[in-house]
Formats: structure tokens, C-alpha cells, sequence
């Protein structure tokens, strides 16, 4: 055995070296969150309305009461804690979609599952059902029900199309975002709400959403986890998988359902925010590699630290003033996605 | 030790149409054993079943007297390897990420490839010369590499049967004669069970000892290769005459096809 061991320690090296880059990406997410407090009308960093506080009253007003504490922790700290949670929850269904499907596209947004758990809460808010679990709950039925539409018509003769499914996820996706939009619209809501909806808003966020969202985070990145190479194996296409001994469409029923309620949870308390999850893993497939057992793990802390620093810009670029969070991922995400589709490394990703 | 795959009245269908059936032949280890027969007879469908991808509808497949359907596919991949037709990875993996798919039936949920499995991944690649490919990209590999990866992967299964789909149908005629050499070799040093799906069918008299001639999803004829395949067979199940000779140069057989039958299959046209 240590024939083999000498030899292949170039292997081993480098699976080596990109878990250091899951452990180095989890550091990165950590420091985010605490540094990321400092930034916003209150704090050493940002407009400083009325006037900037400094950074001794700040730290003071961290380890213990001070001017701004209300503020810091109980204001900023959980929709920072959101953002790092629906950061790591929209990656992780991105991560996952695009592997089931073998295509660059599919994510949860494109497929319509976003849109299908916009609609459960949309009937949540005209029902008057907006209780921390009613809102959820709507979300997990409204997306699992897309995404078994979905899949059910790109299905024919037990095979998926995949043009099929792209498009049927597009066409489902603007028709139920229509849908959940006029149902606000007509019941009346404020247009505020309407557009924090559209766009996603970490706004008033509360410790109870945050608590939710990382239960259902850790719950269902532990579960997709744990199918990591199972789900490499069916990156070479469902039969040949089974050949190796994968039982692929059970693989698929659980990890699919569960990539549909991380989506979903992410939708229930901040609305529709594009992008995160089709960048974020494209970027981390694109330095680490395919392999599952590291992208879903880099891709949830490279999101969760990509979504804390777009709400910081999102809380600080117009002074006082918030800016929907959806407008600034596609603001910075996009060209960044274009300029890597173009640069040489993609075709470092991407067979064929 | 002789082993033996059994097939033993396949039948098995899509949608109720029927594309293999009562299919019945033995195939034994170390020697090479060649699936023929026209496009749509049922070939890749009888690979489908001995893999346990699709269920038969009737029959069973048995390996040395074991009931292969009906377990589970972590437990057939430790048996049988399949090498398909074409392989296009999803994203893109080093050639030793695809080889090491292999310990798939091995390898538990939670854990990393052991030293052993290393072994295992390390002796297939050098018994199918693709080790000095390990870290390049698959995608980025000739036709003849690719192919030398995926027999490597389905070596690393440690399998008792190995299972190939055209084998050698992308390839030029160096990498033809390059992988089958290769795969006679294999199959003789580890006794292995191998069935090879050809459509052409001197690559068939040149490597097997015996073959399977199948039409319409039946067994025409099945035995040594030379006995089923003659001038009456393939007119019968491909429509062509056809002289068999052997070279006198070399003595190789060879099947030269001479002219169609005029009994037209397809829209070809009459000529």
C-alpha cells in the first residue's frame, strides 16, 4: 500500500489543499459577520447620521450597553445573521440544481421554485396567515409543488429533458411571480411591500427568522452533505450512475426536495433575491472543481459572505436610504458572472 | 475457475413494446464475448438488464448460480462494470476523479477514499496505461485516453463481469486494435466475464471466442464465433451477402460485404 501512498501524494495534496479552502472560506464568513456590524447609518463606517460614532463607543456598544445597542444587536445583527444564512442556503441550491441537471443553468430562481414559494406566502399574507411557521410552511408547499411541475413536464419517458426543463422553469417562473404579484396588488398591500418582495429586503429582520432559517440551513446542507458523492457520480448521467452503484432516482427525490426548501426558506422572510444562487457555486466550481464533497460546503460560506456584503452595500451606498437587496446582487453580479463566463478559466469548469 | 453468466429468458420492454425477448445464452470468464446483431435488435437493452438498470420483465440474469436482479445496484456495481458507449462528464473531472468513481459500491457515505481504494484506483489505471494522465482533465483527453479512463474506472468496480458498449466505435484504427488488445488481455489475467456489444463485426471475429447474433430481440444463433457467424446468418439478420475468406497473408478471417440483399431495410431506395 505504500507504492500507491508515495505516488499519489500529488492527489492527496490537492484534496487536501482545497479543504484548507473550505476551512480558510468559513474563517472569511465569520470575520463578515462581526466587521460587517461596523457599516450603516449607525457606526464607525457609513453616512454617520447624525454624526459618525466612533469606534470606542461602538465596540462599547457591542461587549455592552452603550448609545447604539438597540441599533447594533438587536437591528443589524439579525438580518446580517439572515443574509449569511440565505446566502449559504441559495448557494447550496444552486450547488445542487445545477448538478442534478448537469446544466450551468438551472438554479432555483430559473426553475420557478423561487417564484412557487413567492406565491405560498403571497396566500399567507392575503390569508393572514404570517406566523413564523405559517410563512415557511407556505414557502416549502409553494416550492415543492413547482418543483414537481416542473420536473413532471420536462419528464417524458422517464428521461429529463433538459431544454425542456429550463424553459418549462422559466415560463412557470414568470407566471407564478405574476401571479403572487397580483395577488398583493389586489389585495390592497402597500406597493412597499410589493417591491421588498420582488427584490428581497433584510429589513427588519428578527432573531426568531434567523433562528428559523439557520435550523432549516444546517438541517438541510447536513442532508444534501451527505450526498455529495453520490451526486458526483450522477454528474456522469443517471444510468451510468446506477451502473456504479448509486441509486440515483432516490438520490434525486431527497436532494431536489431538500434544494427546494433551502430556496424556499430564503424566500419566506426576505423575498425574491436573484443570482446568488447561480453565481456563487459557477465561481467556486470554477477555482476548487466539480467535486460536491467541497463546492457545497465552500459555496454556502463563499455565499453566506457574498450576500452579508451586498446588504452592507445595500444599507450604506444611497446614505440613509435602503436599497433592495435583489438590485444590488444583479448589480455586481451579473457583469462579474459575464466577465468569468468570458475569461480563459471557464473552460476549466465546463466539459465540452 | 471458470465463472458463468447466466441469461437465462430475458424478456424486457419499454412502454409495452417488447424489445428483448425469451433471450437465453451462457457466457464463461477469460475469454471475450461478442453481442451482434442490426441497429434496434436489442443490444444495448441487454446491458441495460445484466447492469440492473432496466428490470427485466421475465428471466433472470444469475453470476456462478447468485440472482443478479433484484439486488440492490451498490451490490451489482461490485460485480459488474460497464463501459458505455460515450462518457460526458456533467462538469469538468480530473481522469482520476472519474476512476475513483468507480469505488462507488466501496466507499461509504461519509467517508474518503482509503489507501486501499487508492491502490485499487492506482492498479487500474496502470493496467489500462492511463496513471500519467491522472490530473489532466477528461474532458481535454483524445477519444483513445477517455476511453482507456472509463475501462479503468470499470476495473476499479473490482467487477467479475465487464460489460462494453462499442468498445471501440469513436476511435481510429490504432486505438481499435490498442483498447481491445488491452481488454483481451485484462479478461484473461483476471478472469474476467467480458461482453462486448460490435457492430463491426470483423473487430467480432478478430477478439471473440464467441458470440450472441441477435435480431428483432431474439437469439438468432449463439456460439463459437466463426459457426454463427456465416454468409446465411448475416444475409438473414442484416440483409447483406457477404464473403468470408481468409487472408493469405495473414490468416485473419475477414467478413467482406459484397452486396445488399434486394430485400431493402430502411428507406435506402431500391437498387
Amino acid at each position: 500500500m505504500t507504492v500507491a501512498r508515495e505516488s499519489i501524494v500529488d492527489i492527496v495534496e490537492k484534496s487536501r489543499s482545497r479543504r484548507i479552502w473550505i476551512a480558510v472560506l468559513f474563517g472569511v464568513m465569520l470575520a463578515s459577520i462581526f466587521s460587517s456590524l461596523a457599516f450603516g447609518t449607525v457606526g464607525p463606517i457609513g453616512a454617520g447620521i447624525p454624526s459618525r460614532m466612533s469606534w470606542g463607543d461602538f465596540f462599547n456598544s457591542i461587549v455592552a450597553e452603550g448609545p447604539a445597542s438597540n441599533i447594533l444587536i438587536n437591528l443589524r445583527l439579525p438580518r446580517i445573521l439572515l443574509a449569511c444564512a440565505v446566502g449559504a442556503a441559495l448557494s447550496i441550491s444552486g450547488a445542487v440544481m445545477q448538478c442534478l441537471f448537469r446544466n450551468p443553468l438551472a438554479e432555483p430562481y430559473i426553475l420557478g421554485v423561487s417564484s412557487g414559494a413567492a406565491v405560498g406566502v403571497s396566500l399567507g399574507l392575503i390569508w393572514g396567515l404570517t406566523s413564523l411557521l405559517s410563512t415557511p410552511i407556505l414557502a416549502f408547499s409553494g416550492a415543492l409543488i413547482t418543483v414537481a411541475a416542473v420536473y413532471g413536464i420536462a419528464q417524458v419517458r422517464g428521461r429529463i429533458k433538459t431544454d425542456t426543463l429550463l424553459l418549462a422553469g422559466v415560463a412557470i417562473a414568470s407566471f407564478l411571480s405574476a401571479v403572487s404579484f397580483y395577488m398583493l396588488y389586489a389585495a390592497g398591500k402597500d406597493r412597499d411591500l410589493i417591491i421588498s418582495w420582488i427584490m428581497g429586503s433584510f429589513a427588519l429582520t428578527t432573531f426568531d427568522e434567523v433562528l428559523i432559517t439557520t435550523f432549516v440551513l444546517v438541517m438541510g446542507g447536513l442532508l444534501v452533505f451527505l450526498f455529495a458523492r453520490d451526486m458526483n457520480v450522477m454528474l456522469m448521467g443517471e444510468e451510468t450512475a446506477k451502473q456504479l452503484g448509486v441509486d440515483a432516482d432516490t438520490v434525486k427525490i431527497i436532494v431536489l426536495a431538500t434544494a427546494s426548501i433551502l430556496a424556499a426558506i430564503a424566500v419566506a422572510f426576505v423575498g425574491i433575491v436573484g443570482f446568488v444562487g447561480l453565481i456563487i457555486p459557477h465561481i467556486v466550481r470554477m477555482t476548487l472543481g466539480p467535486d460536491n464533497r467541497i463546492l457545497i460546503p465552500a459555496s454556502a460560506f463563499a455565499g453566506a459572505t457574498f450576500l452579508i456584503w451586498m446588504d452592507v452595500l445595500a444599507r450604506t451606498v444611497a446614505g440613509g436610504q435602503e436599497i433592495p437587496i435583489g438590485i444590488i446582487t444583479a448589480f455586481c453580479g451579473a457583469p462579474f458572472f459575464i466577465y468569468l463566463l468570458r475569461s480563459r478559466k471557464t473552460g476549466y469548469a465546463y466539459a465540452s | 475457475m471458470l465463472m458463468l453468466l447466466r441469461i437465462d429468458g430475458v424478456s424486457c420492454s419499454y412502454d409495452s413494446a417488447e424489445v428483448l425477448k425469451d433471450v437465453t445464452f451462457d457466457v464463461p470468464s477469460g475469454t471475450l464475448f461478442g453481442i451482434v446483431g442490426p441497429n434496434g435488435c436489442g443490444k444495448t437493452t441487454l446491458i441495460r438488464c445484466v447492469s440492473r438498470v432496466l428490470e427485466p420483465v421475465g428471466g433472470s440474469v444469475f453470476l456462478d448460480n447468485e440472482l443478479l436482479s433484484g439486488m440492490s445496484f451498490r451490490d451489482v456495481a461490485s460485480k459488474v462494470g460497464v463501459v458505455p458507449q460515450t462518457t460526458r462528464p456533467g462538469f469538468a473531472f480530473t481522469a482520476y476523479e472519474i476512476v475513483a468513481m468507480g469505488r462507488t459500491p466501496y466507499v461509504g457515505r461519509l467517508q474518503m477514499e482509503s489507501e486501499e481504494d487508492l491502490a485499487v484506483i492506482k492498479g487500474a489505471m496502470l493496467s489500462t496505461d492511463c496513471w500519467h494522465l491522472r490530473s489532466r482533465m477528461f474532458s481535454e483527453l483524445s477519444g483513445g485516453e477517455q476511453q482507456r479512463v472509463v475501462i479503468a474506472r470499470a476495473l476499479a468496480q473490482e467487477p467479475r463481469v465487464l460489460l462494453l458498449d462499442e468498445p471501440t466505435s469513436h476511435l481510429d484504427l490504432g486505438y481499435q486494435l490498442q483498447i481491445m488488445d488491452m481488454i483481451e488481455g485484462l479478461a484473461e489475467e483476471r478472469n474476467l466475464i467480458v461482453v462486448a456489444i460490435f457492430h463491426d463485426l470483423n473487430m467480432a471475429v478478430r477478439y471473440c471466442e464467441n458470440v450472441v447474433l441477435l435480431n428483432e430481440g431474439k437469439v438468432e444463433e449463439v456460439g463459437g464465433t466463426l459457426d454463427v457467424l456465416t454468409n446465411e446468418n448475416i444475409e438473414r439478420v442484416y440483409g447483406v451477402k457477404v464473403a468470408i475468406e481468409r487472408s493469405p497473408s495473414t490468416g485473419l478471417v475477414m467478413i467482406v460485404p459484397t452486396a445488399r440483399r434486394a430485400k431493402n431495410r430502411g428507406s435506402g431506395g431500391g437498387d
